[in-house]
């Protein structure tokens, strides 16, 4: 049975495929310049990402022929995107980073070593000696694989006027901190804000705490022993859920977006959160900075605090090494990097000799703005500390947030503070044996 | 009062109610996204003026034009190729007989109820092999298995409202089958058609967890994902966060008004035919 | 089906014969295989894949992985987090259904009586459902946030112990708050198909009841019901499907917290895939999710057969 359409039918069905085809590659497909190289980035400030565009288009001057794509990921999944981008070969070409990733990376061994750029820069010794703990995070067997970018502290942030209204001087001590928050709650204000979401703000505050009580999740020096189910971490966590009662009742699940939203409403009076909240803080306005301070995290048996980093990192599998390195470079150029740090100087501190000698930078109007929040940042950075290093597994404590997880379980479930340590406690030695 | 009053009273202030549930939300928000930086967080107290800002913050200083023009390419394709493959599947279904029908018809509403979580891990890899990670072009292709089972009950339904007889009278006037799908199904079958492609544009536009699994670039991003991606961002910013909200609102509003009629018809008649 | 003989003078020689020739089958196959490949592509082959996962310990922080058998799902049925996850599923799904279908019906009601601007609510009460889900998340986590959201001012003023709840981060609450949202979102798509149900309701039936002196509630129940049984009985279980698959809306609000008390099955899978990185116990998970939804639906049809023939 000869049906004289079907022949008519597949080539229309075919002749309309086709454009559709066409279109559908032509949208997708990115005429590709010579080189470019993908550079990932975490920190999704709007401040950050001028700054980097200014970069960019400053490298892409000085070298024609090389492009480079921003790509924009949030913390929140950044770590799982390395991890899927490694598995399946579509690894960025540098990104920005932070210590405990860097370790968990480098532990994998898809790390770029970074000397080569380091003796560029001069060395070991361009870094200054406020920085050389972070330095040291950054080496392994006397090799960098970091490159140290740009480091912080949690602090204890206070609302100057209600302070002042209640005669309470900046607490300085674990007692004096309850004090405080006890005094402070009433009339529709809270004292202090205690999360316990299993979230990055909830894991900054509580380690903060623990350092300041003299705690700590793993050794110091070798990274494999568990110090999590001490009693002076059983102690924090009493203390942490103490402070909880005089946060707002939905703090338990409130994660950044939320905290700086409860921050800019005025309703808070004290945080211990990073440095960073400055920027969240500006972005509402400068007022609304003026009406904070910053002070070292009140202390206990312990001194410290937790530091916030970035790192520069580039990956073995990249397709375009070299030139990933030469913008890296570029970065740290002195007069790039002190720009870098000035679009927010609370949360960048520098950690370059050169830098923190440059006028440009410590005489800068932004640095005398943020003056007392360097200044309590500059306090702690002796005794602060990334959570679960040097373990090559920190960065998978830090993604997993195992540590919030405790919290959530003493504040919001009632579990004995020893028990949620000592499951906690094993859950992190399972992560930092394995392999 | 006449109880045919008491009724109609009932009735209005029903109706009302519904009404200030389903709307007052987003009149909330829309007037929120109105209200200066700083006087965000004053909650039911009124700010001193109205103001654009927020909006002229979120064009200025996102991505939300990529994210609202990578949205609409997405949907757009997804919606002409769901079209014309369901239309053609939702045909054989109904106008052929061949053996294994019923049960590739059963099959293909099944899938439907199938859950996209299940795949997410598969559908990266494959995506990635493809080397279309990262790429508007791998997020239509998974979107097409979400809208393609439901577009081809819902013509099913559809065609099955068509007498044969038009059909049947079509071929022996000496068309083929193609041709009498082309001139005498479609006009017949054109609001179900137009369903079918509201369905798909409005289903394509809400996607988000595969454009999660999928993007990373934020110019790649649609709109659904730019949005949660700015509550990741390291310092939220509320104000321009619930422009966004309402940006992403108003595309799918204007479509709405104008093509509500052939949806609701589209579902209705869908669901009777079961 | 017309056998008669082809009466036209021109033209290519005509066809004769009915509609089940061959060469009918082969056009008929080839206009379903777009469909039937992209489902391959998309989701057989995945499904393989998932299935073939879940017995190797795959993660996504190494390449090299190795055949563990039933592992994967051994831990998944020990651990005592996976039984609660599969209850609270089954929990979520079964108020998110019942009550969008009770929510929908209302709603339909309403739309079902004749009058000035109906078309214009019927689309205007359908708004929830064709927003972005992340639209919805942003609104309702603005509003009910117990510290600057709006719902604890307007409860001050009318239900003040109410007025500082935490909606979202409270263990008792967020649940609950979750699953009206869900209501709130998903009713206008129940009210649409129900309300088609409605409107094939037989109005004589009606006339007659009410001749007989039922009021609105019993022509309700004796007429209007029992025509809906067939697209009630649909609805149930499309909507549970839906609702037990709904991913999108616990993520965005609470990503299975405070605690787990929001993580249902489609969001832990998530997350121990993307955050745990384990590919193996995620696939095993993926796996006992769609097992389940298969016995559901079974046990579903099992007793829609048993309902129908003990009419």
């Amino acid at each position: 049975m000869f049906n004289p359409h079907r022949k008519q039918n597949r080539l229309t069905a075919l002749a309309s495929i086709v454009p559709l085809a066409l279109i559908l590659i032509a949208l997708t497909f990115r005429a590709k310049a010579e080189v470019t190289i993908d550079f990932w980035n975490p920190d999704t400030g709007e401040a950050v990402l001028k700054v980097l565009h200014e970069d960019i288009q400053g490298f892409e001057k000085e070298h024609p022929g090389i492009k480079v794509n921003l790509v924009n990921i949030p913390w929140s999944d950044i770590f799982t995107k390395w991890q899927t981008g490694i598995q399946s070969g579509n690894v960025p070409d540098a990104s920005i980073a932070s210590a405990a990733f860097g370790a968990t990376l480098n532990s994998e061994g898809v790390l770029e070593p970074m000397d080569d750029v380091i003796k560029k820069m001069g060395g070991e010794s361009a870094f200054a000696p406020s920085a050389k703990s972070f330095v040291e995070m950054c080496k392994q067997n006397g090799g960098f694989y970091d490159l140290p970018y740009v480091h912080n502290c949690v602090v204890l942030w206070y609302k100057k006027d209600l302070l002042q209204k209640a005669g309470l001087p900046v607490p300085q001590t674990w007692d004096e901190l309850l004090a405080t928050a006890k005094a402070l709650t009433k009339e529709g204000v809270y004292g202090i804000l205690m999360t316990s979401s299993k979230s990055y703000v909830t894991q900054h505050t509580f380690y903060s705490l623990m350092l300041s009580n003299g705690a700590d999740i793993v050794d110091r020096e070798t990274g494999q022993k568990v110090l999590f189910d001490s009693p002076a971490t059983v102690e924090t966590l009493k203390y942490y859920k103490e402070l909880s009662q005089y946060s707002p009742p939905g703090a338990g699940g409130y994660d950044r977006p939320e905290a700086q939203a409860a921050m800019s409403t005025g309703k808070i009076a004290m945080f211990i959160y990073g440095s960073w909240l400055g920027g969240a803080l500006t972005e509402a306005g400068p007022e609304v900075l003026a009406q904070f301070g910053a002070a070292a995290v009140p202390h206990n048996k312990g001194q410290g605090s937790f530091m916030g980093n970035l790192v520069l990192v580039t990956f073995k599998a990249a397709k375009h090494k070299a030139e990933a390195t030469m913008f890296l470079e570029y970065l740290m150029k002195n007069e790039n990097y002190v720009r870098f740090l000035l679009t927010d100087p609370a949360s960048y501190g520098p950690v370059t000799a050169a830098a923190i000698q440059d006028p440009a930078y410590s005489n800068s109007s932004q640095v005398k703005a943020v003056q007392g929040v360097i200044a309590a940042v500059q306090a702690q950075l002796p005794n602060a500390w990334v959570y679960g290093m040097p373990s090559p597994h920190a960065g998978e404590l830090e993604g997993l947030n195992v540590i919030a997880d405790v919290v959530g379980r003493v504040v919001l479930e009632n579990v004995s503070p020893d028990r949620a340590a000592k499951d906690g406690a094993a859950k992190i030695q399972e992560i930092i044996s394995k392999k | 009062m006449k109880p045919k009053t008491v009724q109609q009273i009932v009735f209005v202030l029903g109706l009302l109610v519904v009404t200030a549930g389903v709307t007052s939300p987003f009149c909330w928000l829309l007037f929120c996204s109105l209200k200066p930086k700083a006087q965000l967080f004053t909650g039911l107290a009124l700010p001193t003026n109205l103001t654009l800002e927020n909006y002229i913050a979120l064009f200025a200083h996102t991505e939300v034009v990529r994210f609202l023009s990578n949205s609409t390419t997405v949907a757009v394709v997804v919606t002409t190729v769901t079209v014309f493959i369901a239309t053609l599947g939702a045909y054989s279904l109904v106008f052929f007989r061949y053996s294994g029908r019923e049960l590739i018809g059963r099959f293909i509403l099944l899938t439907y109820m199938f859950p996209g979580v299940v795949i997410i891990v598969p559908s990266y890899n494959i995506m990635s092999f493809l080397h279309l990670t990262n790429n508007l072009l791998g997020v239509m292709l998974v979107e097409l298995v979400l809208t393609i089972p439901f577009a081809v009950w819902m013509l099913r339904g559809f065609f099955m409202e068509i007498p044969r007889e038009l059909e049947e009278a079509a071929i022996i006037d000496g068309c083929s089958k193609m041709q009498a799908l082309r001139h005498v199904l479609l006009p017949l079958a054109l609001p179900g058609i137009v369903a079918v492609a509201v369905f798909a544009f409005i289903f394509s536009w809400n996607e988000y967890l595969f454009p999660l699994v999928l993007i990373n670039d934020e110019n790649v991003k649609t709109l659904p994902l730019g949005v949660a991606g700015f509550m990741g961002h390291l310092y939220v910013e509320w104000g321009p966060l619930l422009a966004s909200a309402v940006v992403s609102t108003i595309p799918i509003l204007i479509l709405f008004t104008f093509l509500q009629r052939f949806l609701i018809k589209g579902i209705m008649a869908g669901a009777v035919k079961g | 089906m017309s056998f008669a003989p082809a009466q036209n003078p021109s033209g290519p020689p005509r066809r004769i014969g009915n509609f089940t020739g061959l060469k009918e089958n082969t056009l008929g196959y080839l206009l379903i295989t777009p469909t039937l490949s992209v489902l391959a592509l998309l989701i057989f082959i995945p499904l393989l894949s998932v299935a073939w996962d879940s017995l190797h310990n795959k993660t996504f922080l190494s390449t090299s992985y190795s055949f563990i058998g039933l592992d994967n799902y051994r831990a998944l049925f020990a651990s005592p987090g996976t039984w609660a996850i599969v209850m609270r599923s089954l929990l979520w799904t079964a108020f998110s259904v019942v009550l969008q279908v009770i929510v929908g019906l209302v709603m339909a009601l309403f739309l079902n009586r004749v009058f000035i601007g109906r078309a214009f609510f019927r689309g205007l009460f359908l708004l929830p459902w064709v927003i972005p889900v992340v639209v919805v998340a942003v609104i309702w986590k603005w509003i009910l946030n117990d510290l600057y959201g709006v719902a604890g001012d307007v409860l001050m003023h009318l239900v003040p112990p109410w007025a500082h709840l935490a909606w979202f981060s409270d263990p008792m609450l967020a649940l609950p708050t979750l699953i009206a949202i869900n209501v709130w979102r998903g009713s206008p798509f129940t009210m649409v198909i129900l309300l088609a149900g409605l409107q094939t309701v037989p109005h004589d039936q009606l006339e007659a009841a009410r001749i007989d002196g039922a009021n609105n509630v019993q022509q309700f129940i004796h007429v209007t019901l029992p025509h809906l049984r067939k697209i009630l009985l649909i609805v149930l279980l499309v909507f549970a499907l839906f609702n037990f698959n709904n991913f999108d809306l616990i993520y965005l609000t609470t990503q299975g917290g405070p605690l787990d008390r929001t993580m249902t099955l489609p969001v832990k899978t998530y997350e121990v895939a993307f955050k745990g990185m384990e590919i193996g116990a995620s696939s095993a998970l993926a796996m006992m999710m769609l097992c389940l939804l298969v016995i559901l639906s079974f046990v579903y049809f099992h007793f829609l057969r048993i309902t129908s023939d003990s009419r």
